[in-house]
């Protein structure tokens, strides 16, 4: 089989895995060596389906050992089976990052043998990648549940990155699913993984040269909409991942079905985009808003909204904390007015310090008041023609959103307040 | 009054050019109706006056505003010359009266009418040149990286940095097709000068294999069910698609020249005999490229 084969195979099999960043790396360039990294990632290219290319994503090989009902890999399926060798493959990453195709390796893998045998394999690629071609740009590396752990240490020394997926949002899920796989097996590595990060961050501080494990921290991703969690259940695995894993990110993929089975959705049921936007969009607010998962949702409200972002969804249910002054408001209450993100919460914050702010300086700063319009007062003033009414606003929001395509939520077409280019690019870079 | 309806400046079209009309401007005491670059092909309608580039005004100027507004106010100044922004000189102009007038506390005024066209075109170009960081494609010439770009801001001082790191052990060019003008990078050394042309040989077959191992990549990986152009778009615009491996289907060809030639001088990574350049080089060889010329993101 040609090396044009295998990729099409390798690759096909690797485009649901979501985690395509580069981010959190920074590494200068080597004199003599190939390659760089940046903290704040690259884009090199955007697929049909608008998803960011950073990195050479390809699995090892797709030959499985295991049965995940939800997989188009596994051992049941009838698909043509490929296996890089190392060698093949660091020599493909190679020739692609000279030419600036990627940013360097995302590595995968379905379970071949055994997990230790497919750690090996990746490990030999990321070792001829990094000390004999002396690589030094991004390498993001899947650990395999189930491996011996030198071996997740080995490769954590050589990648940026290292991600686990926890695969689905619930432990009953899980075994319903994917019966080779166990919550537990899946959370030991991550923890390993947690703890080399701490540990190899103690040693830098004391011995300056020792090599960092996975620097650019830990990352999961799991499957939404495959099982029946509810978005409440998902965001609040979420924030506890981040609290006692201390993950980088969590990743979401809305499940594209790939196969009949009586536990699963049917194979004619759309991929639940909306969703999926809809936790990215909570997600940032966990990281970068200041909210918690239980300010967003809750028991009696367990899924979000869809017509409205969950941020502006948290503003209308507590009006009573608005319109907030702009000459006035904490950095961390600007951060909660719908239609301002970090980025425009910052502008405000040092502009207002060279003088009182009004509606047009806002505009002029390009500071888009679609939303924001709704929640904030000028010198003590709202935007001439709104006023702070709930009703007003959400008449107001909603036909803001009122453009956009068809996306899927659940069974019906949702062809009005589907997530815009411009919303999903808010996604992308988080200003909300 | 400072500002004149009547008077435009020429000048030679360069930073230290610039320079000097802000000199001239506060020596003459006014504020000319335009900054026009003698080179530009505009014909002279105004009644104009000649601006002479001279080091060492240029050079007070330089360190004047430094002093007096900082660091960050003249990077804003010299990052602002590359973009291209419609008479960007007199809005440059504009920009450094204001900061001669109220020192580093420019920097906050966001919405002043000196720094908010200002501030906007930088954030066209810092946003470019971050597109252009991942979207620059390199076509391999017999050991030579080489790729074409048709950015609308003078992006290659803002790339260079990046490229000369990640790339520092390779020979490689970008040609800005829009500014005519190539960075060149080989033996640790780099330089950006004007070229009025790029001409490349036929790739290898070897080249063409890869070629088209990336593109079936790119077409492997998009998730049909999740087909969204316009988010694709959004994301990358359609102008930057020309010269993206990705999106061309067919192979370029060389255009008609002394082919055996020009594979012999970059055999011996001779861009220079490759350009037809100018001799108005922005960087001098040999300078290293922390020099002046190439900036920070
Ligand atoms: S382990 Fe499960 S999810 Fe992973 S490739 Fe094999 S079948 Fe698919």
């Amino acid at each position: 089989m040609d090396i044009y084969e295998k990729l099409t195979i390798l690759a096909d099999a690797a485009k649901y895995d979501v985690a395509c960043t580069s981010s959190g790396a920074d590494r200068r360039g080597k004199r003599g060596q190939l390659g760089n990294a940046a903290s704040i990632g690259c884009c090199h290219s955007f697929a049909a389906d608008g998803r960011c290319i950073s990195l050479l994503k390809v699995l090892m090989s797709n030959v499985c050992v295991y049965d995940c009902k939800y997989c188009i890999n596994r051992r049941s399926n009838d698909v043509p089976r490929a296996i890089f060798t190392p060698r093949e493959l660091a020599d493909l990453t190679m020739a692609f990052y000279r030419r600036n195709y990627i940013e360097g390796l995302f590595l995968s893998s379905a379970v071949v043998k055994s997990p230790d045998h497919t750690c090996e394999l990746m490990l030999r690629t990321l070792r001829i990648l990094r000390e004999e071609y002396g690589f030094r740009g991004y390498i993001h590396a899947k650990a395999i549940p189930g491996a011996d752990p030198i071996l997740i240490r080995q490769i954590g020394m050589m990648a940026d990155r290292m991600s686990v997926n926890i695969e689905l949002p619930s432990e009953q899920s899980l075994q319903k699913l994917a019966p080779d796989k166990q919550r537990s097996a899946i959370l030991l590595p991550m923890g390993q993984i947690r703890d080399g990060i701490v540990q190899s961050k103690h040693e830098l501080v004391r011995y300056k040269h020792t090599p960092k494990f996975s620097p650019a921290g830990q990352s999961t991703q799991m499957i939404i909409g495959a099982t029946p969690e509810s978005d409440y259940q998902i965001l609040r695995l979420t924030s506890a991942l981040y609290q006692k894993y201390s993950l980088k990110r969590v990743f979401f993929s809305a499940y594209v079905p790939v196969v009949q089975h009586s536990d699963l959705p049917a194979v004619d049921t759309k991929p639940p985009l909306l969703r999926e936007h809809r936790l990215y969009q909570a997600d940032w607010l966990l990281r970068f808003y200041g909210f918690s998962a239980e300010e967003i949702l809750d028991e009696h409200n367990p899924y979000f909204d869809p017509y409205l972002d969950p941020k502006c969804n948290w503003a209308l249910r507590h009006i009573d904390q608005f319109p907030v002054e702009v000459n006035r408001a904490s950095y961390e209450m600007l951060l909660r007015v719908p239609g301002i993100g970090v980025n425009g919460a910052r502008k405000i914050v040092t502009a207002r310090r060279a003088g009182q702010l009004d509606f047009e300086d806002l505009k002029k700063m390009r500071i888009v008041l679609k939303r924001a319009q709704y929640f904030l007062t000028c010198k003590g003033r709202m935007m001439q023609g709104v006023g702070c009414d709930p009703r007003m606003a959400l008449r107001g929001l909603l036909q803001n959103e009122g453009k956009g395509q068809a996306f899927s939520l659940g069974a019906q077409q949702m062809s009005l307040f589907a997530p815009t280019a411009e919303d999903t690019y808010q996604c992308l870079t988080g200003q909300i | 009054m400072l500002d004149r309806t009547d008077i435009v400046y020429y000048y030679d079209g360069t930073f230290d050019g610039l320079l000097c009309c802000i000199f001239a401007s506060y020596v003459k005491k006014e504020i000319p109706l335009d900054i026009i670059d003698q080179n530009g092909g505009q014909l002279q309608l105004f009644a104009g006056k000649q601006i002479l580039t001279e080091k060492e005004k240029a050079r007070r100027v330089a360190c004047g505003l430094r002093d007096k507004a900082g660091k960050q106010a003249y990077a804003m100044l010299q990052r602002g010359f590359l973009t291209c922004l419609p008479q960007k000189e007199i809005t440059l102009l504009r920009f450094a009266r204001a900061a001669f007038a109220q020192g580093s506390g420019i920097l906050r005024m966001l919405s002043h009418p000196a720094v908010l066209p200002l501030a906007n075109a930088l954030t066209h170009l810092r946003r470019e040149a971050e597109l252009l960081t991942g979207f620059v494609r390199f076509t391999e010439y017999e050991g030579v990286l080489g790729s074409v770009i048709t950015p609308k801001n003078q992006v290659l001082p803002v790339l260079a940095r990046h490229f000369c790191d990640r790339y520092n052990a390779e020979a490689f060019f970008i040609y800005d097709r829009t500014h005519r003008q190539v960075l060149l990078h080989y033996g640790q050394r780099s330089e950006i000068r004007d070229a009025a042309a790029m001409e490349v040989p036929d790739i290898s077959a070897e080249e063409q294999c890869l070629q088209s191992l990336w593109r079936q990549f790119y077409d492997t990986i998009a998730i049909k069910e999740r087909y969204n152009p316009r988010c694709q778009r959004t994301h990358m615009p359609l102008r930057y698609r020309d010269n993206m491996t990705e999106f061309q289907t067919v192979v370029q060809k060389m255009p008609p020249g002394n082919g055996a030639l020009q594979k012999r001088a970059i055999q011996q990574k001779r861009y220079g005999k490759l350009l037809q350049t100018e001799n108005r080089s922005h960087i001098t060889e040999g300078d290293s490229i922390s020099g002046n010329g190439l900036y920070d993101l």
